[in-house]
């Protein structure tokens, strides 16, 4: 036996390889993150946000996409916390025009003393950015967090709740039984096709489309509800116990319950690239029911709540796609959070 | 590691690679089988080893001991041991909470409040499978139908070759080992053939059972009073072509994967749907599983040579714990039941001339296929109350549909590969082998992102949880 007859099995492979190392090539020009591009240490045209901007993170020992302060505390400087995801994070722009440091040089400028912590990292759901909170928050000892995650809660939470687990539901030891569903352990395989390019493009393309023909649910449900408020409890009090105020957000979006026929196919793929169990309309249900909890969570806890999503959410000029800011976005989210905050006179030691 | 994951995918040509490497070494070639079988069960959860590696330590200890005693009453006991051993797995890990349950719930009935224990011991996966697999090897020796295996390699990689350790085919001992002791004779043309099975079983799996599932099965079986019935009754057509391509589509990929290696699994399905009564559906339907209960269980509980009210007992139980084998739970038990009474009806009524009308091929074979899609509706939905209130919905006679095109394209697609003609579409596609390499390829890289593409949701083979 020789090993030529395998040969069908590794030129299949070599194909994909081909493929998708000729689709990397082609979306480094476009200024995407690719693998090739993390391997050969190139970065994506569109991610060069920080170059010549050297007195902005994040660093080895900074770890933030903000403007660097040194670890001690000065006496009278504030420390802003910002838990969020890529929205504060946004690569694809320069750092000194996303929100979190217009929001610091706002602030500033204002006389309020702050120096911006931006811990928002790509992918980070509200348990994630508790879980950064509490491993690198304690350190940098922030007097405020400010909160502004919404959307990957609700794809995190709609894979919990939607997600078929009735045809696997019935197994192992009967039906008391509440234990999920068997999954196989290594999904290290999973993490890394998720990492190529062509599997961006196939379910930006087929699977987001492919998602619309099926019945998709019009809510989460009450106990996804009562997750997600959960995970706002969580929040405020971890922040509380490390003598940090919190500060929540309502969330905000290119387009509302009411303009739904407005959003165009590009913006509606987006929606079911990430989530492919909740309808549009349910999307938006979700995102409003949400919001109200925040405001209720806010006003029953004492903690300021800046509400967003009033200001911002059906105009599409401050939103690059349904969720990610334009820099007209970031300086509205900048210019709304500083005045909520210089309105309310915050001090830390009041929470 | 789900044959249809990545893992798997990378696994594959791994293991391949390797088993080329070591191919001349017959206890190299062996020794790299059992690993593999063994990483690709820990996958799932390392601590599972140890349930699959204890029946095949005591399975193979007592195959040498039947194999070399002549004493039936000390056979008979070592045999007993074995059996029980086996069963013993079953039940604690299986059906000892399902027990609980029934006892809490019948005691509640006598208006006795009873507290019960139950575990929560994760169930092995493909547990089912394997038992009964080392079960038919040590009766098949018990028997002398076989001799027992001496080489604890060998027969540890028979239990656990990892193709087929999940979800079957049940092998048997007869079918299987011989090949362990041959050098497998491996050419490009298997190859070829391996990976046609492989692609069409994921096929089967992703394009036909993943999305039927999830463009309507799921959430008409979900919440059943919100559709009508023309939805109810085509997302359980669609339910009923969704397991068996979730399942036959995981065999062909099990029957490919051995073909690489140049190991001949039996044949699994035979397009069950053709059936023109519930017994030939079981001569098409997880044969190796039907096979099994036939020669293991009817056949010594007297099978047919019985009287006729015997005969219908084996029938009754032998579905029963058929059944019961699929899961602990009651809509198991009644899906066996259901087609217990289906077979003895048949038993009794086989002989009767029918009418000219009746004794029609085609209505025979409709007639059968509603009988097993509705013994699918017990099989899917373990709430009484959702039960009926499908039933109900059925006879609404309620038009309109909620369902997307789409859906009714993939239910007909699934419908005509199935009843197509068997011969011309396996030459069809056998003709795909006989292209050049490169266009093979290219079909199958192809092949690889549509699945990328049509992956909704990434649902574990149905089967995985028996």
């Amino acid at each position: 036996m020789t090993i030529k007859i395998y040969r069908l099995i590794y030129l299949t492979l070599g194909i994909l390889l081909l493929v998708e190392v000729g689709l990397e090539i082609r979306a480094q020009h476009k200024g995407w993150n690719t693998i090739l591009g993390g391997l050969l240490n190139i970065k994506p045209a569109a991610e060069q946000g920080n170059k010549g901007q050297t007195q902005f993170g994040p660093t080895q020992n900074f770890p933030f996409r903000s403007l660097i302060v040194p670890f001690e505390k000065n006496p009278g400087t504030s420390r802003l916390w910002i838990a969020s995801s890529s929205y504060a994070q946004d690569n694809y722009l320069e750092a000194s025009r996303i929100f979190p440091n217009l929001l610091g040089e706002k602030l500033n400028q204002s006389g309020f003393r702050v120096q911006i912590l931006n811990a928002a990292q790509e992918g980070q759901t509200i348990e994630a950015n508790i879980k950064v909170l509490k491993e690198t928050g304690v350190q940098w000892k922030p007097d405020y967090v400010l909160l502004y995650q919404m959307n990957l809660d609700i794809s995190d939470l709609s894979k919990q709740f939607c997600s078929d687990s009735s045809s696997t539901s019935n197994i192992k030891h009967g039906a008391h039984d509440k234990t999920p569903p068997i999954k196989p352990k290594v999904n290290w395989g999973e993490k890394f096709i998720e990492k190529t390019t062509v599997y961006a493009l196939l379910k930006e393309n087929v699977t987001a489309r492919l998602s619309q023909s099926r019945i998709l649910a019009q809510d989460l449900g009450k106990d996804a509800n009562n997750a997600f408020r959960q995970r706002i409890y969580n929040f405020i009090n971890l922040s509380r116990s490390m003598g940090a105020a919190p500060i929540l957000c309502t969330f905000s979006t290119s387009h509302d319950l009411h303009h739904q026929k407005e959003i165009p196919a590009g913006v509606k793929n987006f929606m079911l690239r990430y989530n492919i169990y909740l309808s549009p309309s349910g999307w938006f249900k979700t995102i409003d029911q949400f919001n109200d909890d925040i405001r209720q969570i806010g006003q029953e806890q004492n903690v300021l709540v800046i509400d967003l999503n009033h200001y911002l959410s059906g105009k599409p000029g401050f939103f690059r796609d349904f969720v990610h800011f334009t820099p007209e976005g970031h300086q509205m989210m900048a210019q709304v959070i500083a005045e909520k905050i210089l309105e309310n006179r915050l001090k830390p030691h009041e929470f | 590691m789900n044959f249809n994951s990545v893992e798997y995918f990378i696994f594959l040509p791994v293991t391949l690679t390797l088993y080329w490497a070591v191919f001349r070494h017959e206890r190299a070639r062996d020794l790299l089988l059992l690993t593999a079988s063994y990483f690709f069960y820990m996958s799932w959860n390392w601590k599972y080893a140890a349930l699959l590696f204890f029946p095949t330590v005591v399975d193979y200890f007592v195959g040498r001991f039947l194999c070399d005693t002549t004493k039936p009453l000390s056979r008979k006991i070592v045999m007993t041991i074995s059996i029980v051993n086996n069963l013993g797995l079953l039940a604690v890990f299986k059906y000892f909470n399902f027990f609980m349950e029934t006892v809490k719930n019948g005691s509640s009935f006598f208006g006795l409040n009873l507290h019960v224990f139950y575990h929560h011991l994760l169930l092995p996966v493909g547990i089912s499978f394997y038992t009964f697999q080392t079960m038919s090897y040590t009766i098949d020796v018990y028997r002398r139908v076989i001799p027992a295996e001496r080489d604890f390699i060998k027969f540890a990689t028979f239990v656990s070759f990892f193709p087929q350790l999940i979800a079957g085919p049940i092998v048997r001992a007869a079918v299987f080992l011989p090949q362990l002791h041959k050098t497998p004779v491996i050419i490009e043309q298997h190859i070829k053939e391996g990976m046609l099975l492989i692609f069409r079983g994921l096929f089967k799996k992703i394009i036909f059972a993943d999305l039927l599932a999830s463009l309507a099965v799921v959430q008409v079986f979900a919440h059943p009073e919100n559709y009508s019935s023309f939805d109810l009754l085509m997302a359980v057509y669609g339910y009923s072509f969704q397991i068996y391509n979730d399942f036959s589509g995981y065999t062909d990929i099990a029957i490919g994967s051995a073909r690489l290696f140049g190991f001949v699994l039996p044949l699994n399905f035979n397009r069950p749907y053709l059936a023109q009564n519930v017994q030939e559906f079981w001569h098409r339907w997880h044969i190796s599983l039907s096979t099994w209960l036939r020669d293991y269980l009817y056949i010594p509980l007297a099978g047919s040579r019985a009287k006729p009210w015997r005969v219908r007992f084996n029938l009754m139980m032998t579905m029963f714990l058929g059944g019961l084998w699929h899961g602990a739970a009651l809509n198991f038990v009644f899906w066996g039941l259901w087609h217990g009474l289906l077979l003895t009806t048949y038993h009794q009524f086989k002989n009767i001339k029918l009418p000219s009308i009746l004794n029609n091929v085609v209505l025979q074979r409709i007639f059968c296929f509603h009988l097993i899609v509705f013994s699918w509706l017990l099989f899917r939905i373990s709430s009484w109350d959702k039960l009926v209130t499908y039933i109900k919905g059925l006879f609404h006679f309620s038009g309109g549909t909620a369902i997307h095109p789409l859906y009714f394209i993939i239910l007909l697609m699934a419908a005509a590969s199935h009843f197509v003609n068997k011969e011309w579409f396996d030459k069809c596609l056998l003709r795909l082998t006989q292209l050049p390499l490169v266009i093979q390829a290219g079909v199958y890289a192809a092949l690889v992102l549509a699945f990328i593409g049509f992956t909704l949701d990434t649902p574990a083979f149905i089967y995985f949880q028996f």
